[in-house]
């Protein structure tokens, strides 16, 4: 418990927490590359707050 | 070759072509999941040991909803788009070639309700928008950058 509080704190972003898992900082290039605009705001309108998505969970 | 006995027909060697890429295919991903396994530092293992907890309420829930808020609210929206792509291939990442390959982590998260949801419910956002292809264009792009320098 008293871990995960701590990998919570540690990794205060989801791109610190990516480039912890993959042992480099992801480049803009590399992200833009794999994420296209259409996949960003799908994720976006899917995931926002206030969306559906959540309130159903 | 005049004279020469002809070894296979031509729809063979389409056939050994294709069983080649579909080889070529899985060896990529079978190296994929072993670098994102073995070559994460020690340190950094340490720090994101409890992968499940990124499918806890405030991490997948809370922290994702304020990063799409940040990409929708303008300002620096580079910094938010950036981020929101970050959370894309890190579920892609823990989704599809750190799961499978942990049992343990599998097992926690299959056997805890609101992490359950949370993973179900990313991963069929995931599914059905190509995070698998997701997951292996940002692992040749990193490889790239490494032949350049780093990773």
């Amino acid at each position: 418990m008293e871990f995960k509080k701590e990998s919570q704190q540690q990794a205060k972003s989801f791109s610190e927490a990516l480039a912890a898992l993959v042992g480099a900082q992801a480049s803009n290039q590399a992200l833009e590359k794999a994420v296209s605009r259409e996949t960003l705001s799908s994720f976006v309108k899917e995931f926002g707050k206030g969306s559906e998505f959540w309130r159903k969970a | 070759m005049p004279g020469g006995k002809r070894i296979c027909t031509r729809n063979q060697l389409i056939v050994f072509a294709s069983q080649s890429i579909a080889m070529v295919d899985s060896l990529a991903e079978l190296n994929f999941s072993n670098w994102l396994l073995k070559s994460t530092s020690p340190q950094s293992q340490s720090r994101m040991l409890d992968y499940s907890s990124w499918f806890s309420e405030s991490m997948a829930s809370a922290r994702v909803g304020s990063v799409c808020a940040g990409c929708k609210a303008g300002g620096s929206r580079a910094d938010a788009e950036n981020e929101a792509r970050s959370a894309v291939v890190l579920y892609s990442l823990l989704i599809y070639h750190i799961c499978p390959n942990l049992p343990a982590l599998r097992k926690k998260i299959g056997a805890t309700p609101g992490l359950r949801s949370n993973f179900k419910r990313i991963k069929a956002w995931l599914d059905s928008n190509g995070g698998g292809r997701i997951a292996k264009d940002f692992y040749r792009e990193m490889r790239k950058q490494s032949s350049v320098g780093g990773f």
